[in-house]
């Protein structure tokens, strides 16, 4: 590593300054202010030299060769980086989903009169069982008319049940005459 | 093989075309839930119960789990459309749905001036229509969900009552 003296260094900044340095006095700049002889008058330059020190190693960490077991401890990272996104993006789906999805979405009820939202639970429920009253009502009226009628007809049925029986004796009667 | 495809396609397709229905009916209702003398209540299962059983046993559970929703819409005497009563309108719209082939009649009533009628979808999923008429008022009383024979049943004979 090449160092320069005092003078060289302030020439060098000069140059820097009027944007006439190579690359190799630039890195020659640099290594100045890396190490510790830097003369007073050039030292409020140190942190525009060394800012990007720290990004420059890890730029070259970056670049060296990993070893295998280095290879493995990123990719698991980077992996586990992953997993995380796509756990929390599968639960977020999930939450939509079920959102969607569900039926039953917890105790709601929900009352409109008149085109006004009416938030009344009681009234709502009152209504309601107004409205399922009156419906199982007419369906018991239904059911009443219905087991008459089959009454009715079982009644039917039995008056013309002797008829039957009548009959078969009958029908007995015609067979044995033929057959004698 | 042409067949058995069209048979596959048709019957991965007849639950959406069921809920089709069901969706069909909603919007009649969102359509006509905001009228002027017009009542709309919406209930969830949890708020239905099974009549003399006040123990939410597991078949109780098993039933309400069926419905999914629960709507009532009544419209009252002198509710207007352009000088149509409204009760005509919603029951022209309604009929273009009950009609179709998805839906079956279960029962017509008539007594006297009030007539009751109950429509069900064919498929299991979907949806059952109580139309109540009278003179005084029309009210379309509608359970959304898995309605199969135990629903139906409970229905008919006053089984599911409200909290």
């Amino acid at each position: 590593m090449e160092t320069i003296d005092r003078k060289r260094a302030g020439d060098l900044l000069e140059r820097y300054f009027e944007a006439q340095t190579t690359l190799q006095e630039e890195q020659l700049l640099r290594e100045y202010f890396s190490g510790a002889n830097i003369a007073p008058e050039h030292a409020v330059y140190t942190q525009m030299f060394c800012a990007f020190a720290e990004e420059r190693e890890m730029l070259n960490l970056t670049t060296r060769n990993f070893s295998a077991e280095d290879k493995f401890t990123i990719n698991s990272n980077s992996k586990k980086f992953h997993f995380r996104w796509m756990s929390i993006a599968v639960a977020a789906a999930l939450a939509i989903f079920a959102f969607l999805m569900m039926p039953e979405r917890g105790d709601s009820l929900k009352l409109i009169i008149d085109g006004v939202n009416v938030k009344n639970r009681e009234l709502a429920l009152s209504k309601a069982d107004i409205h399922m009253e009156q419906l199982n009502s007419m369906l018991g009226r239904f059911r009443d008319g219905s087991t008459k009628q089959i009454d009715n007809m079982n009644k039917m049925g039995d008056a013309l049940s002797s008829f039957k029986s009548f009959n078969k004796i009958l029908t007995q009667t015609t067979v044995s005459d033929r057959l004698e | 093989m042409k067949k058995v495809l069209i048979i596959m396609f048709v019957a991965l397709l007849c639950p959406y075309l069921a809920a089709a229905q069901a969706k069909q009916i909603h919007l009649i209702l969102d359509k006509y839930e905001k009228r002027k003398k017009v009542e709309s209540i919406i209930i969830s299962p949890s708020v239905l119960q099974m009549a003399g059983n006040g123990n939410y046993d597991a078949s109780t559970k098993e039933l309400l789990s069926k419905i999914s929703e629960m709507r009532i819409v009544n419209v009252k005497e002198g509710a207007e459309q352009n000088g149509t009563p409204l009760k005509i309108i919603i029951r022209s719209d309604l009929d273009k749905v009950l009609t179709g082939e998805r839906f079956s009649r279960v029962l017509k009533m008539q007594e006297g001036e009030e007539l009751l009628e109950l429509f069900v979808t064919k498929n299991e999923e979907g949806v059952l229509v109580f139309l109540a008429t009278s003179p005084k008022e029309f009210a379309i009383i509608s359970i959304f969900g898995n309605i199969d024979k135990s629903v139906i049943n409970a229905v008919m004979t006053g089984g599911i009552k409200v909290k």
